[in-house]
């Protein structure tokens, strides 16, 4: 069981408790990894699985949602269990009423770009937070949940889709949202508490985060003007 | 109440499952018949698509031209690269049939994956095709059989530890392996509906089976869930057996292929596991919660939608083909 009340802060305390080749060799990999050349596209979402898996995949494969939504998983681990367990519900609840409201109610063209503006500074609050290891209120996670979970499920939304297939495509966003967030907190909580530098590989992820997040919201803001 | 976590995934599979019939792979065939006339073929499709959508388009070998219904490949012959425009989006899988003027069929399989046949003269398919056209298949199946994943799902409840969620799964490939393979070679035929409605009511079982154990009352399935995944894994490779036929298999390949189309079975009922244990274990190790009545709810929908399958697909026993 993880104590989810211990904070380490980042600091490096406690003795090692196993060696430490796995997750050397594991980051090299994933390295190594993310400077093979991808294709550009931002989703590789192939159809061929049914809405249910394209909607399943759509958040998935796009790291528009996918960092953000990761650096959301570490801020709830770092706010705590009371904080941890608003996102197991909030988070996919706020992400089902943002892709269902997008659904139903497409947005226009410029409002759509301005929450995409709103999601790319979620990267930049997320990850800053995390950075900075901050342990927010439990409230304040709650409401962060909320709100980019809604502004997120509302930039997943696929309005062109009707009938059964609509609601399949809803049902794989929020189950996106769910699976990643409950595997990231649980990855980052068994991470912090088990490594003698867990706290400080969280802070070290959520600045990569940020990073990210600020470099996207400059190509944004070039591309906007 | 580590268990909310399957919970929710099967409600989720759920909303996409109300349809009685046992999912379905949407499978083209184009046929090629040699005429008389040397690097002349027929050409014609059968087809049946459950999102009523045209027939797939083929781009024949540089060297051929298509004056339809025929396909003029000169001197050369049909050799080259043949594929099918916008594969995967559609139809799950062309089977091309090609005539000799011998009379002999070959068959080959174009999928998203392996989009591209490479025809040679003397009609040998490589096991890498073969691979890249059946491994995907197999997952594809998988991955929208909601029955298949909902029966892997209460066999999930039902274990207790790691040691016997090992003995289960494998208990259960080993036994839908078994038939699957037995069915496709032809060494035994089951019919197919009466296989779709077992299947529903293996799903009804286990359900059951669920329940008693929660309640305290642990049947023979809670204390050798092996047992029940091995019997009723049998009856899954059946249904599987039907994809697989339904698809159309190369005769020259039968054994690669069915290998391979269980590979892709076995690969997508793996991370379906992994990430339904990936998802426990994260409830459990941050200590989330729900209500317990939450845990019963989603067994007996488990129960009540594969009650109606049962019924459905039943019903479909009795009714004429039409």
């Amino acid at each position: 069981m993880i104590d989810l009340s211990t904070n380490r802060g980042g600091r490096t305390v406690g003795r090692c408790h196993q060696p430490l080749t796995r997750l050397r060799a594991a980051t090299i990999l994933a390295a190594l990894m993310m400077t093979l050349p991808m294709p550009a596209s931002a989703h590789l979402v192939s159809t061929r699985f049914g809405s249910f898996y394209s909607g399943l995949l759509h958040p998935l494969t796009a790291f528009q949602h996918l960092l953000p939504w990761l650096a959301l998983a570490l801020l709830g681990v770092m706010a705590g269990g009371r904080g941890v367990r608003f996102g197991f519900s909030l988070f996919p609840l706020a992400v089902l009423g943002g892709v269902l409201a997008g659904t139903i109610w497409p947005l226009p063209e410029t409002l759509m770009r301005e929450t995409d503006l709103l999601n790319v500074g979620s990267f930049v609050l997320f990850g800053g937070l995390a950075a900075l290891y901050v342990r927010l209120p439990a409230w304040l996670f709650a409401m962060l949940c909320v709100l980019f979970g809604f502004s997120h499920g509302l930039a997943n939304a696929d309005a062109s889709l009707h009938g059964n297939a609509r609601w399949l495509y809803v049902g794989g966003v929020t189950l996106a949202a769910y699976v990643l967030f409950a595997l990231a907190a649980a990855g980052a909580a068994g991470v912090r508490d088990r490594l003698d530098f867990g706290g400080i590989a969280l802070r070290v992820a959520g600045s990569w985060v940020a990073a990210i997040g600020l470099v996207l919201g400059a190509f944004e803001l070039v591309r906007a003007t | 109440m580590t268990r909310l976590s399957l919970g929710l995934l099967a409600l989720l599979l759920l909303a996409g499952s109300c349809r009685v019939l046992a999912h379905s792979t949407p499978v083209a065939t184009l046929n090629l018949r040699a005429t008389a006339t040397q690097g002349t073929y027929v050409e014609s499709w059968n087809w049946a698509s459950p999102r009523d959508v045209a027939r797939p388009t083929a781009i024949f070998p540089e060297q051929c031209k298509s004056e339809p219904p025929l396909v003029v490949c000169g001197d050369q012959g049909l050799v080259g690269a043949l594929s099918v425009e916008r594969l995967g989006e559609r139809y799950s899988a062309v089977v091309v049939r090609v005539v000799g003027r011998d009379s002999k069929v070959r068959s080959y399989t174009l999928t998203a994956a392996q989009p591209v046949l490479q025809l040679s003269a003397d009609g040998a398919m490589p096991w890498t095709h073969v691979a890249k056209a059946y491994v995907p298949l197999g997952i594809e199946h998988i991955m929208l059989g909601v029955d298949h994943l909902m029966f892997v799902a209460g066999l999930l409840l039902l274990v207790g530890s790691r040691w016997m969620l090992f003995k289960t799964i494998t208990a259960f490939t080993v036994a839908h392996s078994l038939t699957l393979a037995a069915a496709t070679l032809g060494w035994v035929g089951v019919p197919e509906k009466p296989v779709n409605a077992a299947i529903a009511l293996s799903i009804v079982f286990v359900a059951v089976e669920v329940m008693k154990l929660r309640a305290g009352r642990p049947s023979l399935s809670a204390r050798y869930p092996w047992l029940v995944a091995f019997g009723f894994g049998l009856l899954h490779g059946f249904g599987f057996a039907g994809a697989l036929t339904g698809v159309g298999l190369p005769r020259e390949s039968i054994p690669a292929a069915l290998l391979f189309f269980n590979v892709g079975v076995e690969i997508g009922q793996l991370i379906f596991v992994f990430v339904v244990l990936g998802l426990m274990w994260s409830h459990r190790s941050l200590q989330v919660a729900a209500p317990r009545w939450t845990e019963s709810a989603v067994v007996y929908a488990m129960g009540s939608v594969a009650s109606f399958w049962f019924i459905g697909r039943a019903l479909l026993i009795l009714t004429p083909a039409t």
